[in-house]
C-alpha cells in the first residue's frame, strides 16, 4: 500500500514511556514528511487499535497505519507478542513494523527478525542520533521502498 | 589260627604254655584289650609299654618293641620298648633294633605277615644282613609281625631273645599277632582322634579369626557353636556361657521370635535364608546392621541337625552410604541454591542494563532537546525538558534504592525470633498512615498468630502488600482485609483488597523484579515491591501467590511455616 501523497502517512507508535513518546514526536516534527502520529501506551492497546476493538472501534479514530513503530519492552502485552500477532495475521502482515527499543540483546534482535520485523532500530542515546534514525526510516519507507 | 599248638624246638627248650597257663593266656588278652579301651591320649604310650612288658614276660622273651613309621614313611624309629636288661642298655638296644628294620625287612614283613630271625629254620637268605646286625647286637632270635590293616602298614611289633638261636612257639606267635591286632586298632583310633582334633582345631582357628559372626544352632535353635567374634557380640567370653541358650535368652521376644521362625523354616525346608538385613541393638543401645545368611545343617544321612549362620556387620558400610547420600543431598541443595543465586545475578545484570539505562538515556536525550529549545528560545519547552530530566534522575534514584532493598532482603542475615504478626501489621500501617488517610482506606484484620520469623522483613512484607492494595484501588475507597488460616504445618496469611484486580496471565510475572503491568503515567513505582515480598516469603521457607480477577480485587497470600526448618534460607 503506497501512501498516496494527498494524505499524511499514518504512523502508529506503540510506546509505554511518556518521555520516549515525546522524543518520537519531536523527531517526527522535524521531518519533511507529512504524518499523522497515533500513540498507544501498551501492546494490548496496540492490538485493540489494529483490530479496531474497544475504544478504537470507530474506523476514523483508528486509521490503518502505514508504519508501526513498536517498543519491545512494555507492561501487559509486550512488543514481541504484538509483533508475532501482526505477522501471523494475513491482513496485518503487510504493515511494515520497525522495532524501537533499548534492548540490544542479540536474542531480542534475532527473535524480532525471525518474526518478520522489517527494521530494527535501537533507541539511540543522543537526541540527534535518534531524530536522524527516525528521519532515515521515513525516507526509506515512504520514498525509496516500493511497499508490498 | 587254630588253638594252641605245641612246638618242640630243636634245642629241647620249650616255651609252651602249661595247661594252667591257658586261662592266663585268655585273661592276658582280655586284659590287653580292655587296657586299650577308652585310653586317654596322654597315657597311651604308658599303656603300650605295659602291654609290651606283659607280653614279653608272658612269652618269657628278653624284650618286646613297637616300631612306627614317621612322617611320609621316611623313618621307622622304635617308639616303645620293654627289655629285661638294664635300662642303660635300652638306648643302644632301640638303635640296633631300628637298624635291623630295613626297607627289605619291612617289605618281607608286609608280604609274609611274619618274620623270624635267628631261629634254626631261618626263612631265607634275603635278610642275612639284618640277621647279622642283630647277632652283633646280641639279640639273634627275633619275632616280628606287622602293625596296620591290610596294605596300610604303620610299623612293626616284635619279641626278641638274647643268646642262642631258637624257634618261636605257636603260642608266642599267636599272642604277638593278637596283641598287634589290638594295638593296631588302638593306634588307628588314636590317629583318627588326633586327625579329627587337628581338623577341629584348624576350623576353630579359622572361624575364630574371621571378623564375621559365625554360629551353629541345633534343631531347637539352641546355640552349640559361636566363634569369638559372635561370643563378643553376645557379651560372652567363653563358649560355655552361651552353649544351649536360645535367642529368647538374649534378645527381646519380638526379635527372638523372628529369628526362631526363620530358622525353623530353614531347618524344615532346607532352603537357605540369604543376606537378610537385620538390625540389632547392642547393650550400649547402639543400632547395628547385620547381613545374615542361615543355611540348613544336616548329617551325612540328610537328617536335620540345625542351622549354621553367618552374619556380617554392615553398620559402617550402611552409615557410610547414608553419609554419602546426605552429602549428595547437601551438594544438590548447595547446587540448587547456587543456581538460584546465579539466576538472581542474571536478573540483576538484566535490570542494570535495561531499567537503569532508561532514565540515563532520557537525561542525555532531553539534555539535547534542552539545548535545541534554548537555542530556539522556546521557554515552555525548556521548562518541560528540565522537568523530564529531573524526573528521570529521581526515577534513577528510586531504582537504585529499590535494587539495594531487594538485594538486602535476599542477603541480610535473618534475625529469627518469636514475633507477633499483629504488631508487625501495626508497624506497617503506621508507615502507610498518610496514604491510608489520603485514599480513605479501611483496613480490617483477623487476630494474627505469633510466628518464628524476622520482624523487620515481616513488617516490610505487610507494608508492601498493603501499600499495593491502597495503590491499585478501583472506583471505591480501598477496603483491605488481613486474614489468616492455620494448619499443622503452616499459617496462610492473606491481604485481600477490592481494587482493580489482576488477570491470571500476570499472576506469576508480577513477582519478577521490575515487572510493571501499568505504564508510568497510570501508576507510580518501579515494580520491585512484589519481588521483595517473594524474596521475604521464600527466605522464611514459605510461598507467595495471588488469587484475583480483573475488577474484582486481589487476594495476596503467603505462608509461614509453623516450624521453620531446613527449607528457610
Amino acid at each position: 500500500m503506497t501512501p498516496d501523497c494527498s494524505r499524511p502517512a499514518v504512523i502508529l507508535l506503540v510506546e509505554d514511556d511518556p518521555d520516549d513518546q515525546e522524543l518520537t514526536k519531536r523527531a517526527l516534527r522535524g521531518s519533511k514528511l507529512r504524518n499523522q502520529l497515533h500513540i498507544v501506551n501498551d501492546g494490548e492497546a496496540a492490538l485493540d487499535y489494529l483490530y479496531r476493538r474497544g475504544e478504537y472501534s470507530e474506523p476514523r479514530s483508528a486509521p490503518r497505519p502505514d508504519l508501526v513503530l513498536l517498543d519491545l519492552n512494555m507492561p501487559k502485552v509486550d512488543g514481541r507478542t504484538v509483533l508475532s500477532q501482526i505477522k501471523i495475521d494475513p491482513d496485518l502482515r503487510q504493515i511494515p513494523v520497525v522495532v524501537l527499543t533499548t534492548s540490544s540483546s542479540e536474542e531480542d534482535v534475532a527473535r524480532s527478525y525471525n518474526l518478520g520485523v522489517n527494521s530494527y532500530v535501537p533507541k539511540p542515546v543522543h537526541m540527534d542520533g535518534f531524530i536522524k534514525a527516525i528521519q532515515q526510516l521515513e525516507h526509506y519507507w515512504f520514498e525509496l521502498v516500493i511497499l508490498p | 589260627m587254630g588253638g594252641i599248638a605245641v612246638n618242640n624246638p630243636p634245642d629241647g627248650s620249650t616255651h609252651d604254655l602249661a595247661q594252667s597257663d591257658r586261662g592266663n593266656f585268655t585273661s592276658l588278652i582280655s586284659e590287653i584289650a580292655s587296657s586299650l579301651v577308652d585310653v586317654r591320649p596322654e597315657t597311651f604310650d604308658r599303656v603300650l609299654e605295659v602291654i609290651l612288658e606283659k607280653v614279653g614276660r608272658f612269652t618269657a622273651s628278653d624284650g618286646a618293641y613297637i616300631a612306627q613309621y614317621g612322617a611320609k614313611k621316611q623313618t621307622l624309629p622304635i617308639t616303645h620298648l620293654w627289655s629285661n636288661k638294664s635300662a642303660t642298655d635300652a638306648g643302644t638296644l632301640g638303635a640296633d633294633l631300628a637298624a635291623a628294620h630295613t626297607r627289605a625287612f619291612m617289605g618281607e614283613l608286609k608280604r609274609s605277615g611274619l618274620i623270624t630271625l635267628g631261629s634254626p629254620h631261618a626263612p631265607s637268605d634275603k635278610l642275612r644282613r639284618e640277621q647279622m646286625l642283630l647277632t652283633d647286637a646280641g639279640i639273634p632270635p627275633l619275632l616280628s609281625v606287622p602293625l596296620g590293616v591290610k596294605h596300610r602298614c604303620i610299623g612293626a611289633m616284635g619279641l626278641f631273645m638274647s643268646g642262642a638261636p631258637q624257634a618261636w612257639t605257636e603260642d608266642q606267635i599267636s599272642l604277638l599277632k593278637i596283641t598287634a591286632h589290638l594295638v593296631t586298632s588302638a593306634l588307628h583310633h588314636d590317629r583318627i582322634e588326633e586327625a579329627l582334633s587337628n581338623e577341629r582345631q584348624l576350623l576353630r582357628t579359622v572361624i575364630d579369626n574371621l571378623p564375621d559372626y559365625i554360629f551353629a544352632k541345633d534343631t531347637g535353635s539352641r546355640f552349640i557353636l559361636n566363634n569369638t567374634a559372635h561370643l563378643r557380640l553376645l557379651k560372652a567370653s567363653v563358649q560355655e556361657e552361651v552353649y544351649g541358650k536360645t535367642d529368647y535368652d538374649i534378645f527381646p521376644k519380638e526379635l527372638a521370635d523372628q529369628y526362631f521362625f526363620d530358622e525353623q523354616d530353614v531347618i524344615q525346608s532346607g532352603r537357605p535364608l540369604v543376606n537378610r538385613e537385620e538390625s540389632v541393638l547392642t547393650e550400649e543401645g547402639r543400632q547395628r546392621w547385620l547381613l545374615t545368611t542361615k543355611v540348613a545343617w544336616r548329617d551325612s544321612d540328610g537328617n536335620p541337625q540345625g542351622i549354621v549362620g553367618m552374619s556380617r556387620d554392615i553398620t559402617d558400610r550402611k552409615e557410610m552410604a547414608e553419609e554419602i547420600e546426605k552429602h549428595a543431598t547437601l551438594l544438590e541443595q548447595a547446587n540448587a541454591e547456587l543456581q538460584a543465586r546465579n539466576q538472581e545475578l542474571d536478573e540483576f545484570t538484566y535490570i542494570a542494563s535495561h531499567d537503569l539505562q532508561e532514565p540515563l538515556r532520557k537525561q542525555v536525550a532531553f539534555s539535547d532537546a534542552l539545548r535545541e529549545d534554548l537555542a530556539a528560545g522556546d521557554l515552555n519547552e525548556v521548562e518541560n525538558d528540565l522537568a523530564t530530566i529531573t524526573s528521570a534522575a529521581k526515577r534513577m534514584q528510586t531504582l537504585v534504592r529499590d535494587l539495594l532493598s531487594l538485594s538486602r532482603s535476599g542477603r541480610q542475615a535473618m534475625d529469627w525470633e518469636e514475633i507477633d504478626l499483629n504488631q508487625c501489621v501495626e508497624m506497617a500501617l503506621d508507615a502507610l498512615e498518610i496514604r491510608i488517610e489520603q485514599e480513605k482506606a479501611v483496613v480490617t484484620q483477623d487476630t494474627l498468630p505469633t510466628v518464628r520469623a524476622d520482624k523487620t522483613l515481616m513488617v516490610q512484607l505487610y507494608q508492601n502488600l498493603i501499600g499495593n492494595a491502597i495503590k491499585f484501588h478501583g472506583a471505591a475507597a480501598p477496603q483491605i482485609r488481613l486474614t489468616v488460616e492455620s494448619n499443622a504445618e503452616e499459617h496462610v496469611l492473606g491481604v485481600a483488597d477490592n481494587g482493580i484486580g489482576i488477570k491470571p496471565d500476570y499472576w506469576e510475572q508480577i513477582f519478577a523484579p521490575f515487572k510493571r503491568l501499568h505504564g508510568r503515567h497510570e501508576y507510580e513505582g518501579t515494580g520491585i515491591g512484589l519481588a521483595i515480598c517473594r524474596k521475604i516469603a521464600e527466605r522464611h521457607g514459605g510461598r507467595i501467590w495471588v488469587e484475583s480477577a480483573p475488577g474484582d480485587g486481589s487476594y495476596f497470600k503467603f505462608t509461614v511455616p509453623v516450624h521453620p526448618g531446613d527449607s528457610a534460607i
